[in-house]
């Protein structure tokens, strides 16, 4: 008996010591809620080795089906663990942290313009070289590979260029400005005084030129002569005449009563609610044009998904209807200045070399990243815009289209062609993430609460000196 | 034969009780002790997140990071936030407590429905403090109620605008602070009034004393420990405040006062695990955190004690000891 309770008692006190072990361990690898956990390179049950991909966006699963649909005998060999993580910053640390481990890192991952230079420059990520992808780089867009390169190491791909542009509504041009055809309004909106005017123009006749103080701040940013640091020296650069131009028509917009809100409104309840009706212009590109403003324009959605916090909505090609919201009046323009807005990355990691998915990685990528056939497929389909130049050319707007109808008859590829080229490719750097909160914090600062402009971009560096430890700042 | 089967079984219980208390020894001396003293390491190298820098050699920067997190302007904004929003919010949250409290632990009101009414106060405490901060978020939004009144009656003249008042978005986050844990307070002091002995108050009733007087001189006195120690971890909740402010002021959420309510503990976190992700001045601003609670928590411990009665007893001492020695004298 007494045996027995002593077997029993130290079962117990086992059996509470390892529960406790285990939650801790489980603890930490289910921290992001990977939807498997399998690993990089292991087989799952039907003996087919798993590819591990992390990635920001909804669209990468969408993509990855297509891509095995067409590689049937890739699907036979090899198959995808998808873990999503919207949140930026989230996703930053989570993927950051899995490529430090050698058994969790991802084989495969994606990555917003915000922080590609940050996975670039990761000791996890493998080159393009490494890879054993060959690309001939006359045929990208600069930009596209300035991008994600690290010390002439190109460290990454992209499928598509974000070529930033203006939607407008050619109902108001056509009230205000005396003619909605694209070719006119881009005359008044060419310049940054040029669009000022119009902005007055506009609310004279009861329209808000743009949604929110944080509509221009792309399309400014993309245009400073320098990036936030110097990537050799490590030192701060400020583009003070960018950033105070930038700032100084912000404010003009808001005081003259030009814009809809006077707050930063991406992403947020009142910028949707714009796009229905009232504002003249949003600073759009590529991806933005099928899958923000098309959707969200419609004041009516019966088949797809409202987002109960923020109202945006997803909608399928039914509701695509004239009379539907605003849908069908808008029209697209390169606007006062050429930029472009986000994009997506395609790393592999250092892992994938040695676990035996190298070879899986290399053909994701190089299918639409590289080969001219398989990209013009993808993109012709979502009806978005490529990184090479040369196969945009034989991309053509789709006459059925919901976007050709959205535009009223635009051909979109026109407009993406002429902005791609204009993108400055010097303005990014390790820390754009910081330094665009850091830019959004001073612009309230300076429209909100009454500080100097001066001060209010000084603000800029005193921000982000307590998490950049490692940029030198001027005393 | 007996007494030594006894001392064995003895023996056998103790040494299980190891047993059992072993496993919570272990996780504490792995998950905390450990990153405890690690703290203290790093906060004097210049060590970067270990994801980051996975095979990084880390240098000895001696007191270089408490000395820049000292000089940090955005450190000491946060400095100055954090203990104001907490006693904007602990000051209404202690005083409605104990009205409360002594409400209805009081015979002669004799409140009806108390079940009811303790759960409706401590409801607030059992929602996540994320959701009630998007929550208020939303009111104080552009078409949020507390947006739209703040129109109407002309606080805000232009509606395109947000609320970008300072002490208005602090006095949300202490109102939320408030709201949330007076409950939590109350019921803490329901069980401290409840363990006063009751003659004390049955003979001031028949010395005729008035409410307000054994409210103070009864009441108040002897549940003063319990009201030291809901201040004691108020302080330390406070120091800590976290979930609430971020949500007014990062990421998709950015207030026009984001930086007037930016907390130590959100400065920590930007610190560690954005930008270059320096663990070490992290480690060194959540050095300085703990100091000020330790420092503010002994201070209040001071404070609280009852110094009239040490003193006292002290006075006491001293005078048996002068007596004492006096009557040695005289021998």
């Amino acid at each position: 008996m007494n045996k027995l309770k002593r077997v029993l008692c130290g079962t117990l006190a086992l059996a509470l010591a390892a529960s406790m072990m285990t939650a801790c361990g489980k603890d930490d690898s289910s921290a992001g809620g990977s939807n498997s956990g399998a690993t990089g390179g292991g087989k799952d049950e039907s003996g087919k080795t798993v590819v591990k991909v992390y990635t920001f966006t909804d669209e990468t699963q969408g993509m990855l089906d297509g891509f095995l649909e067409d590689n049937p005998e890739f699907a036979e060999k090899y198959t995808f663990d998808i873990t999503l993580e919207a949140t930026a910053s989230d996703y930053i640390q989570k993927t950051l942290s899995a490529l430090s481990s050698e058994t969790d890192a991802p084989d495969l991952f994606l990555a917003d313009a915000d922080y590609a230079k940050r996975f670039a420059a990761n000791e996890g990520t493998a080159s393009i070289a490494d890879l054993g992808i060959t690309i001939d780089e006359s045929q990208y867009y600069p930009y596209v590979l300035d991008f994600t390169t690290i010390k002439g190491q190109r460290m990454a791909l992209s499928h598509q260029a974000a070529p930033g542009v203006v939607l407008y509504r050619r109902d108001y041009a056509e009230e205000v400005l005396g003619s909605g055809d694209p070719a006119e309004v881009q005359k008044h909106m060419d310049t940054w005084d040029h669009f000022v005017e119009t902005a007055e123009a506009m609310k004279e006749k009861g329209y808000f030129m743009v949604a929110g103080i944080d509509e221009l701040k792309r399309c400014f940013m993309n245009n400073r002569t320098s990036a936030w640091v110097n990537e050799d020296t490590m030192e701060y650069q400020l583009d003070k005449d960018t950033v105070s131009q930038f700032f100084e028509v912000t404010k003009k917009l808001a005081d003259e009563k030009c814009t809809q809100d006077v707050s930063p409104v991406q992403w947020k309840a009142n910028w949707y609610k714009g796009m229905k009706d009232g504002v003249f212009c949003f600073f759009g590109c590529s991806w933005y044009l099928h899958y923000t403003i098309k959707p969200n324009c419609l004041a009516e959605v019966t088949t797809g998904k409202v987002d109960p916090e923020t109202g945006a909505q997803e909608a399928k090609e039914e509701d695509y209807k004239e009379g539907n919201g605003s849908f069908g009046k808008w029209g697209i323009i390169a606007g006062p200045a050429g930029y472009f807005w986000g994009g997506t990355w395609w790393y592999g990691s250092k892992k994938c070399l040695n676990d035996g998915t190298k070879d899986a990685v290399k053909q994701v990528i190089e299918y639409f990243c590289v080969n001219d056939d398989s990209m013009l497929k993808v993109m012709q389909e979502k009806g978005d815009f490529t990184s090479k130049p040369a196969v945009n050319e034989k991309l053509v707007a789709d006459e059925k289209s919901s976007t050709y109808k959205f535009l009223a008859g635009q051909d979109w590829y026109t407009i993406f062609r002429e902005a791609a080229p204009k993108i400055n490719t010097k303005t990014t750097c390790l820390y754009d993430d910081d330094f665009n909160t850091a830019v959004d914090n001073a612009l309230n600062e300076y429209v909100l609460n009454g500080k100097s402009l001066d001060d209010a971009i000084a603000g800029i560096a005193t921000e982000v000196k307590s998490n950049l430890k490692d940029v030198k700042f001027p005393e | 034969m007996a007494s030594s089967f006894r001392t064995r079984a003895k023996l056998e219980k103790n040494y299980f009780g190891y047993i059992f208390i072993a496993p919570f020894f272990i996780t504490y001396f792995i998950f905390q002790l450990v990153p405890l003293i690690d703290t203290f390491r790093f906060a004097m190298t210049d060590a970067v997140a270990w994801y980051l820098s996975p095979n990084q050699e880390t240098s000895f920067m001696g007191l270089k990071n408490f000395k820049d997190v000292l000089t940090d302007t955005n450190f000491r904004q946060a400095f100055g936030n954090t203990p104001l929003m907490w006693i904007m919010g602990f000051i209404p949250q202690i005083a409605l407590a104990l009205l409360l409290a002594s409400w209805f632990t009081n015979e002669k009101i004799r409140v009806k429905g108390q079940g009811f009414f303790k759960v409706i106060f401590y409801m607030p405490n059992i929602m996540t403090a994320t959701t009630i901060g998007m929550l208020f978020f939303t009111f104080i939004n552009r078409n949020g109620f507390i947006h739209n009144f703040c129109v109407s009656i002309g606080y805000i003249e232009d509606a395109r605008y947000p609320i970008t008042s300072p002490t208005f978005g602090r006095s949300v986050i202490a109102f939320i602070n408030f709201w949330m844990w007076y409950g939590q307070t109350m019921i803490v002091l329901i069980a401290g009034i409840m363990g006063i002995n009751p003659s004390f108050f049955e003979a001031a009733s028949i010395d005729g004393a008035s409410g307000w007087q054994t409210f103070w001189r009864i009441t108040m006195p002897l549940v003063r420990p319990i009201m030291t120690y809901s201040l004691v971890t108020s302080l330390i909740g406070g120091f800590q405040m976290f979930d609430v402010p971020n949500m007014f002021a990062t990421g998709n959420n950015n207030a026009a006062f984001s930086k007037q309510v930016t907390t130590i503990v959100m400065y920590i976190k930007k610190v560690a695990y954005t930008g270059s992700m320096s663990v070490s001045s992290a480690c060194a601003a959540s050095i300085f955190l703990f100091l000020v609670t330790g420092l503010c928590s002994l201070v209040l411990f001071w404070l609280m004690s009852d110094r009239a009665e040490a003193k006292a007893i002290r006075m006491e001492k001293k005078r048996a000891k002068e007596a004492a020695l006096l009557e040695g004298g005289d021998l």
